[in-house]
């Protein structure tokens, strides 16, 4: 119970601190924390009736049904995140390449002229 | 009267200290032999890759650079993205219709390479028929030239087994950064490798396209400045990663 009371006022104040610092600049994304956050209070309020759905679909705790999805999606999360970086990472190069053969043909091109 | 095909000398350069007027003159010296005996016209193509240590700049290395006596092109990368990036960079600028190079040499700037290797390179390249000759210490070192140290003989001969397995290709020499090639071997050239494990997608390149290859002794000179400029022995590890780190995630 005592768990269940901090979890609820855990992700109530980050949802209040959210909705201080990121609400005008992203209420998209303010919504779905709340709708996270609206299944974890639920939760932790109610963890009997998610440990008997729980028990009906057949993956233990109620708290299971959230960390099973939960690491699914953090391992795609962590293997995407690294393709992204080396994505941006050789989009860098490719711009600094660029500005590099630009740089030298610009100097070729204002050397000629001032011969 | 017809003018002459060009070899364009690639040379990537980070944190180096600016070449002595005595490499200046042997570079000069190989410039002649490369017009006397190959008829090529060297230009220079170098590519500071964000040096931003004191002394170490591109302004600090213009004044040897102009005491070549050849053409050079020099650009900066404003940021540091690693070797196999600035040779990527000076292969694109001498592949350009302003440069426009037949033959390519890849040459690191810590002064570790003997610009008269590139004539031999060159000549043996264009008899036998070659699209690319890479640098071989061993040969050298083993008829009386400088020693490796020991560490460094091992983890080269090591890696060369490593990018025989994988490439197929029979070389000894796995990371020499003394290549010369011709240019249809520079036209299949797109560096994917950033950093240093570029050596090893050299290889690859060569074995994907099956391009005729061979191998030259050459002199490698370890001075403080190359030892300490160029790659580390605990380096080997990093580029194996890298490599592996490219194949996963091209």
């Amino acid at each position: 119970m005592m768990l269940g009371i901090l979890v609820c006022a855990l992700a109530v104040g980050i949802g209040l601190l959210d909705w201080i610092s990121i609400r005008r600049e992203s209420k998209r994304i303010l919504m779905l924390e709340y709708v996270g956050f609206t299944g974890i209070f639920l939760l932790a309020t109610f963890p009997d009736r998610f440990n008997a759905l729980a028990a009906m679909v057949g993956v233990g705790r109620g708290v299971d049904m959230i960390i099973y999805p939960l690491l699914v999606w953090l391992f795609r999360e962590a293997i995407l995140s690294r393709v992204r970086y080396h994505q941006q990472q050789r989009e860098i190069t490719r711009l600094v390449r660029a500005i590099a053969v630009e740089a030298c043909a610009t100097a070729a091109r204002n050397h000629a002229e001032s011969l | 009267m017809v003018p002459r095909q060009r070899i364009a000398f690639l040379i990537p350069a980070f944190h180096v200290h600016p070449w002595l007027p005595t490499f200046v003159e042997r570079l000069n010296s190989a410039f002649d032999r490369l017009r006397d005996e190959a008829g090529l016209e060297p230009v220079l193509v170098f590519v500071d890759d964000g040096s931003s240590r004191t002394g170490t700049t591109l302004d600090c290395h213009l004044s040897p650079l102009k005491g070549l006596s050849a053409e050079v092109a020099c650009t900066r990368h404003p940021i540091n993205r690693g070797q196999g990036a600035a040779i990527q960079t000076a292969l694109e600028i001498a592949r350009s219709s302003r440069v426009n190079a037949s033959y390519f040499a890849t040459f690191d700037s810590d002064g570790q390479h003997d610009p008269q290797d590139v004539v031999t390179m060159v000549s043996e390249l264009r008899q036998r028929s070659l699209n690319i000759v890479f640098g071989n210490r061993f040969e050298a070192a083993r008829s009386g030239g400088t020693g490796i140290p020991v560490l460094r003989w091992l983890l080269l001969r090591l890696a060369s087994a490593f990018e025989r397995t994988v490439t197929g290709l029979r070389l000894t020499d796995a990371h020499n950064g003394l290549r010369v090639f011709d240019r249809a071997a520079a036209d299949k050239i797109e560096l994917y490798q950033d950093r240093m494990a570029h050596a090893t997608e050299f290889k690859a390149i060569v074995s994907r396209h099956s391009l005729r290859y061979g191998e030259v002794p050459v002199t490698i000179t370890y001075s403080e400045e190359s030892l300490s400029s160029g790659q580390r022995n605990s380096d080997a590890l990093r580029v194996l990663v890298e490599l592996l780190r490219g194949w996963w995630f091209r």
